[in-house]
């Protein structure tokens, strides 16, 4: 038995060696598995209802073009309504338009998980439409189509989309740049940025360009952006992933050699690094991508920097561009004025990605139309937004049918759908209050609740495919004067926006400051997110090793562990990081004004007994609240820090977003666990902590109020005034008396002449 | 608009409350005894402020319309309330201070002062020689040395013109009043003068008398304003000291009320007249400001100044107002004396009101347009200003009658007229109303009260805006129309006025109704729609109001009797003196009460004789009267008449009754007394309800008798 044995574990030996021999090269191609919950392709929270005889969900897969996608399954849990009937009731799964999958539906076992595969060819690069949806009835005589009985509950959070992604291969152009670092499944998600030579203001101003246009590309993904200074040409083969080389012409060639592309001007150029071997030409770092920005002067590499910020990758099926000239008109505004709308200005529903809806047949059907206003949009609560639509509907009309609208969630207007022969409707006027939009994104939806007439008799109702709405493209929203200006911290509309750390101008500097070179990574990923949110690339940021230019700066970012953190930064202010921390504790502070108007007493009776609602945005009067705040020698701890507050360094006008954490590896951590979706979006207020995805996040509104703004020292005094109304009250009374002063006088003079002649 | 309106609207309203706190503050210290004029200052100028703020809001933010027709209508309204603003203003800087004359006598002149010669000119066109005859005889009564004053009679209902009248009839009425007329002054002593033509009205009448006469001085005094004793001796003191004053004033005070008094407020001896706001509050501002204009009767001018401007102007048809504009514009001034020297008739009829009104609201315009006093480069600052406040006020009829038909356009037609939220409303709009109606109380508070000023503009506003198109169409082209006074009603009648009244009565009614709907079918805009039917409701009242004044009531009575104090002897042929209380007097009869063990005998049809002490005549004087009535309702109650009197008596009765300024004093003081708005919010809704019915009823009831005559006929 012992040489049988001997000789099976010799074969079992070489098997495995074989084995290990012919994966290897496939170990360094990477065949994935992974899997994401179904959730994550949706922004609806919590389980989707479906009901009603027919309806669906949409999901919209990103996957990007770098990989393909093989072998995807999908684990399905839903729960449904044990009165539908088995015969007649089903789910059905359709890919891009193919159905993939018809589920029937057991009332036996309402709690149910399917599995089905998803075909390999049915994948394409991009978005991949998944639709799941069910077709349900409780009987076979007549039914009612809106009976409470069908339902059928998708948890998507408990969904499973399973899969494995194979890399693709070929040669590497600038148009791959979209895939390479986009959205989709099997997009790169962190980034090296290399930057050699010392000229720190070339790279202060081309870094951050390159983490925003990469970020941007990334549009809603988290994109996680690392540093290293590249002085040492061996330094390149030790880190993985995509690498983004940052360098002269000159530095490229004394680092790379051989290798450094040709460089005649402001340079783009994309490629694959050699396989890293030692010296037994094992692979020790396989074939990664690289993208090189360079030009024979700091200025070239500056302006490939920019061109990579506003270039359209498609258009680049090359793997090297060089820059000749660029030019835009109006040279001060920056691209993020292509974005947001502007004051007094008219646009029509089809130039803002509504066009024309034909929304057909039996139940509700919505339109959205996004409008995008300016992070510090502004204006006086007087003005208004006017819309303008064209819309009309068909014949045939029932009772309940009726067109809803609502602006942010709020309901605005209604009219009932109740013309029986349809009815059309041109330049249909609904005029909105401004200050019901709010600065950064808005989105104004449409619900169209379509029914049938009613018709007499058992079975005898219609089934509505005939009932038809449109909402035209041609329809415009009418924008009233606005302003530039913001009642800070704001920590939501950060969130957002961005704001205040972007502009419409060209020319607004902001600064991105770290105790540390070392936390340039850490900086350049919180700034990718920014212009994530933001949605366009700022030209003005300058990246800084130090805290020096602190005091210069008016709108600035503070990346730092807390014991870098300089003390004067938070004089005056309720909340502190560093050797003294100090907290705004709710127990000594009342934010609560912020949704009462100010002053509270008699007028915040007077305004809530009569329902009136202030804007919260726009501040109220803290001047009565209960402020304070306790220093106390404590620290973070394993939290991290974030707080947006006025810079006392520079002057009342200055903003500055401090982000720390106790040590330089927790910041680090932090700020990556910061640009995820699940804590971003919890960005409220005027403070926030947060550890990790799984922890809590603590946010709070600290009671110290500032206003920034841009353009108008009116709309400025506006807004301070209606935060600080008191000081006009003073204004105007100490006024009248100096008025009544005089013109008593002046009476009296009058008086005295007239009895003198008397 | 920046200083204004630099924060949002809540803190608007936030800081709105503690100004109306102040505003009220310095009302109530306005009021006190030792004030200066420091709190009517402070709140003329915080609710100045109020106002100013709300109206560049308004011109700032809801300036707009969803078409063209609403933007006219929001344009309109707005228009409405800046012309409101601005009368708000000017009567604001023309009553911040008054002024009250001293009181000067001819006694307290140096002595061997040459006293100026006085020409008391009355002019007349149509009055009954009766009416006539109490003021000729109350006029030869006045204190002034008989030799130094001549009174003339000018006859414009006898001239040639009329005499040759084409008419037969017409003829022989002038022919038969010119010789009525020259009887009547043949007995009273009295120069009767008349001319050939009639030529440019009452002006053209003066002036044909300045032509025939020498006198220094010229007292104007309408046919029915009869003067009492001191009337030249308080008037002519001030020319004789100031050699350049062109004119003293003094009120006109009415001895009776006028139609929408009597036919709806019935309040003429416990409520303010309505011409009190203007005599004695309005040109004591204006005299405060040099600014007091003629009013075309009970006045004193200086010939030698009026000779410079060639007379009377007759330009426009308030020739009073043109006149003194014209020599305020040559630097001479002024004087206005706040006493009730004369006393007057208002008019009787509603019509005869709208008469008046009418011929005011055109001659001002027509000043405004012809002479432009605001331009006028001769007058002060102040002067234009007060100008321009006496006659943009007149222009009153466009935003009266857009403020009436505004909500209508909102609740029929669904017209978006004013454009803000419930929370702006609350911010601008009700501290505006409540700044304006502090400040019109402060200023007015004792002489008009709450709603009277909107009832009373109400119903001359369409008949007065007709009127101002018409002048504004052709300046020149209007004409005198004499106001007919001394008007009797034998019944209760519809005045023949009312039915654009009920047009706007009816369309109220039907505003309602679309408000109810609009509640309804318009959850969205419910707020609005409340506020209009609120403001709907304040309209419907007004015409509640206006429809009842619109009943005519009974008018008997030629020679209304005003209150007395006095106290008195009656003496029947055969029984002792009974003492009485003179409860009232006319130049015709009176009202007595006697002591009450003494009323026995006293029985209707019963001749007496009536002594008392008359103060004018510095005497006891003893009138024959005859028993009318006798009431025990409240104590034994005698109306008498005068009868039987003798020229002397005649005079006697005449001086007691017309004579003595006290008792116009203490009249006015009596009624002069402010209430709250809610007071007179109050009072006004009890009153409007029973002649609104007794109207509904007259109408019914003319619509009846018509049936039943046909009935008859059947």
């Amino acid at each position: 038995m012992k040489p049988l044995f001997t000789q099976l574990r010799a074969r079992l030996i070489c098997c495995l060696a074989l084995l290990i021999f012919l994966t290897g090269p496939v170990q360094a191609q990477s065949l994935e598995r992974d899997s994401m919950r179904l959730s994550s392709f949706t922004p609806q929270a919590g389980p989707v209802r479906l009901t009603d005889v027919a309806s669906a969900v949409d999901l919209f897969i990103p996957v990007s073009g770098r990989v393909t996608m093989t072998d995807a399954r999908i684990e399905l849990r839903f729960v449904h309504s044990i009165a539908l009937l088995a015969e007649r009731s089903f789910l059905l799964v359709r890919m891009n338009d193919i159905t993939i999958a018809q589920i029937p539906i057991d009332p036996l076992q309402p709690q149910a998980t399917a599995r089905f595969m998803i075909p390999d060819d049915l994948w394409q690069s991009g978005f991949n439409h998944l639709s799941i949806g069910v077709i349900q009835h409780y009987t076979d005589r007549c039914e009612d189509s809106l009976a409470p009985e069908l339902w059928t509950e998708l948890d998507l959070h408990q969904s499973q989309l399973e899969f494995s992604l194979t890399p693709k291969d070929g040669v590497l152009t600038l148009s791959h740049l979209d895939h390479l670092f986009g959205p989709g499944i099997g997009a790169f998600g962190r980034v090296t940025l290399l930057s050699a030579g010392t000229d720190d203001a070339m790279r202060g101003m081309v870094l951050p360009l390159v983490a925003q246009s990469l970020a941007l590309r990334r549009r809603f993904m988290p994109l996680l952006i690392d540093h290293v200074e590249w002085n040492d040409p061996a330094k390149r083969d030790d880190i993985p992933g995509p690498l983004v080389l940052v360098a002269t012409a000159a530095h490229l060639e004394d680092l790379l050699g051989q290798e450094a592309p040709a460089v005649k001007g402001p340079t783009l150029n994309i490629s694959r690094t050699p396989v890293v071997t030692d010296e037994n030409d094992q692979v020790i770092m396989p074939s990664r991508v690289q993208l090189i920005v360079s030009g024979r002067t700091a200025d070239e590499v500056l302006e490939a920097a920019r061109v990579l910020s506003i270039m359209d990758d498609a258009l680049n099926p090359v793997p090297t561009l060089t820059v000749v000239g660029r030019h835009q008109t109006p040279a001060h505004l920056a691209p993020l004025a292509r974005l947001v709308l502007h004051p007094e200005q008219t646009y029509r529903f089809a130039d803002l990605g509504l066009p024309t809806q034909s929304l057909r047949g039996f139940g509700a059907h919505g339109a959205g139309l996004e409008v995008r206003l300016p992070g510090d949009f502004y204006t006086h609560d007087s003005a208004q937004v006017e819309l303008l639509l064209d819309l009309s509907y068909g014949a045939g009309m029932g009772p309940g049918s009726v067109i809803n609208i609502f602006l942010n969630g709020d309901f605005v207007h209604g009219r009932l759908l109740d013309e029986g022969h349809g009815a059309m409707f041109r330049r249909y006027r609904i005029v909105l209050p401004a200050r019901r939009f709010m600065p950064g994104n808005n989105r104004i939806d449409f619900e169209f609740m379509l029914r049938p007439e009613v018709v007499g008799g058992e079975c005898a109702g219609v089934d509505g495919r005939h009932l038809m709405a449109q909402l035209m493209g041609s329809s415009t929203i009418q924008l009233p004067n606005f302003g530039s200006a913001s009642s800070q911290p704001n920590l939501g509309l950060f969130g957002n926006t961005g704001f205040p750390f972007n502009s419409e101008q060209g020319a607004a500097r902001f600064d991105l400051l770290v105790a540390h070179q070392a936390q340039f990574g850490p900086a350049l990923t919180l700034l990718g997110r920014i212009t994530q949110v933001a949605g366009a690339v700022h030209d003005g940021w300058h990246l800084h090793g130090n805290l020096e230019a602190l005091p210069k700066s008016s709108r600035s970012i503070v990346v730092a562990p807390t014991s870098a953190l300089p003390e004067p930064l938070f004089e005056g202010w309720s909340v502190a990081f560093g050797r003294v921390t100090r907290w705004p504790y709710a127990a000594i502070n009342d934010v609560r004004s912020t949704t009462q108007p100010p002053g509270g007493g008699f007028a915040a009776w007077l305004v809530n007994s009569l329902g009136l609602r202030p804007v919260p945005e726009y501040g109220g009067a803290f001047d009565d609240m209960l402020r304070g705040n306790v220093s106390q020698v404590s620290g973070l701890g394993p939290m991290g820090g974030l707080s947006l507050m006025s810079n006392p360094l520079q002057g009342a006008s200055g903003a500055v977003l401090v982000v720390t954490a106790e040590d330089e590896a927790r910041l680090t951590a932090r700020i990556d666990t910061l640009i995820q979706p699940q804590v971003w979006s919890q960005l409220h207020g005027g403070l926030m902590l947060w550890q990790d995805m799984d922890t809590p996040v603590v946010s709070a509104q600290v009671v110290d109020r500032f206003e920034i703004g841009d353009s108008s020292d009116w709309l400025l005094l506006r807004l301070w005034l209606s935060n600080n109304p008191w000081y006009w009250l003073v204004l105007v009374v100490v006024g009248a008396l100096l008025v009544v002063v005089s013109a008593s006088w002046l009476l009296l003079r009058r008086r005295r002449s007239l009895e003198m002649q008397d | 608009m920046a200083l204004v309106l630099p924060m949002d609207a809540t803190a608007q309203l936030v800081i709105i409350i503690p100004l109306l706190v102040l505003l009220s503050y310095a009302r109530v210290e306005a009021d006190a005894k030792d004030s200066t004029d420091i709190f009517r200052v402070l709140v003329l100028v915080v609710g100045g402020f109020i106002t100013l703020r709300y109206l560049s809001w308004r011109a700032g933010y809801t300036l707009y319309g969803s078409d063209l027709f609403s933007l006219i209508a929001v344009c309109l309204l707005f228009g409405a309330e800046v012309y409101s603003a601005c009368i708000h203003f000017l009567g604001g800087f023309i009553n911040v201070s008054r002024i009250s004359r001293p009181l000067l006598s001819v006694d307290d002149l140096p002595s061997g002062t040459q006293l100026p010669t006085v020409d008391v000119m009355i002019p007349s066109y149509n009055e009954d020689p009766e009416l006539l005859e109490v003021t000729l005889r109350a006029a030869r009564q006045m204190r002034y040395p008989a030799d130094r004053f001549t009174i003339y009679l000018l006859d414009d209902g006898g001239t040639d013109q009329r005499i040759a009248h084409g008419d037969p009839a017409i003829a022989n009425a002038a022919r038969q009043r010119r010789a009525d007329l020259q009887a009547l002054c043949t007995r009273l002593g009295v120069t009767y003068l008349t001319r050939p033509r009639n030529e440019r009205a009452k002006a053209g009448n003066l002036n044909h008398a300045l032509g025939h006469t020498q006198g220094d001085l010229v007292v104007v005094l309408d046919a029915d304003h009869v003067p009492t004793v001191e009337f030249l001796d308080r008037t002519v003191p001030w020319f004789v000291r100031h050699d350049d004053v062109f004119l003293v004033q003094t009120p006109h005070f009415m001895v009776n009320p006028d139609p929408i008094d009597r036919n709806m407020l019935q309040g003429f001896s416990r409520m303010p007249s309505e011409n009190d706001m203007f005599y004695r509050d309005i040109q004591r501002g204006l005299d405060f400001w040099g600014a007091s204009f003629f009013c075309g009767s009970a006045a004193v001018l200086r010939r030698k100044h009026l000779e410079e401007v060639g007379g009377l102007c007759g330009d426009t048809i308030t020739e009073d107002a043109e006149t003194a504009f014209e020599l305020h514009s040559r630097g001479y001034r002024s004087i206005y004396i706040d006493r009730p020297m004369v006393a007057g008739l208002a008019p009787e009829t509603f019509s005869a009101f709208i008469t008046q009104r009418m011929r005011w609201a055109q001659g001002m315009v027509q000043i405004l347009v012809l002479k432009r006093p605001f331009m006028s480069p001769g007058l002060t600052l102040p002067q234009r200003l007060g100008y321009l406040s006496s006659i943009m006020f007149w222009l009153f009829p466009f935003s009266r009658t857009i403020f009436l038909v505004a909500p209508l356009a909102y609740l029929i037609f669904g017209m978006d007229i004013y454009n803000a939220s419930i929370m702006q409303i609350l911010a601008y709009t009700v501290p505006h109303v409540i700044a304006t109606y502090i400040i019109a109380d402060m200023l007015y508070g004792r002489k008009r009260w709450p709603l009277v000023s909107e009832l009373y503009e109400v119903m001359q506003c369409l008949f007065s805006l007709v009127a101002i198109f018409k002048v504004l169409l052709n300046p020149r082209k209007p004409a005198f129309m004499v106001t007919p006074k001394g008007e009797t009603l034998d019944e209760e009648t519809i005045s023949p006025l009312a039915w654009p009244f009920y047009v706007l009565f009816v369309l109220t009614l039907v505003g309602f109704a679309f408000g109810i709907y609009r509640l309804t079918a318009y959850p969205l805009t419910r707020d609005m729609t409340i506020v209009v039917l609120l403001w709907n409701t304040f309209n419907f009242v007004t015409l509640l109001g206006a429809i009842g004044a619109l009943l005519e009531r009974r008018q008997r009575r030629g020679s209304p009797r005003m209150p007395s104090q006095e106290i008195g002897m009656i003496e029947g042929a055969g029984g002792s003196p009974v003492p009485c209380d003179i409860m009232d007097l006319s130049a015709t009869g009176a009202r007595l009460k006697p002591v009450p063990d003494a009323t026995n005998g006293l029985d209707p049809g019963e001749k007496l004789v009536l002594s008392t002490y008359s103060q004018p005549l510095n005497r006891r004087v003893s009138l024959p009267v005859r028993i009318c009535s006798r009431s025990e309702s409240h104590g034994v109650e005698l109306g008498v008449k005068f009868e039987g009197m003798s020229p002397q008596q005649t005079d006697d009765a005449v001086a007691l009754s017309y004579g003595d300024t006290a008792r116009w004093l203490y009249f006015q003081e009596r009624r002069s007394r402010p209430v709250s708005f809610f007071q007179g919010l109050t009072m006004m809704l009890s009153l409007i309800w029973r002649p609104f019915f007794l109207h509904l009823r007259a109408m019914m009831r003319r619509r009846s008798a018509p049936l039943a005559s046909d009935r008859g006929r059947l």
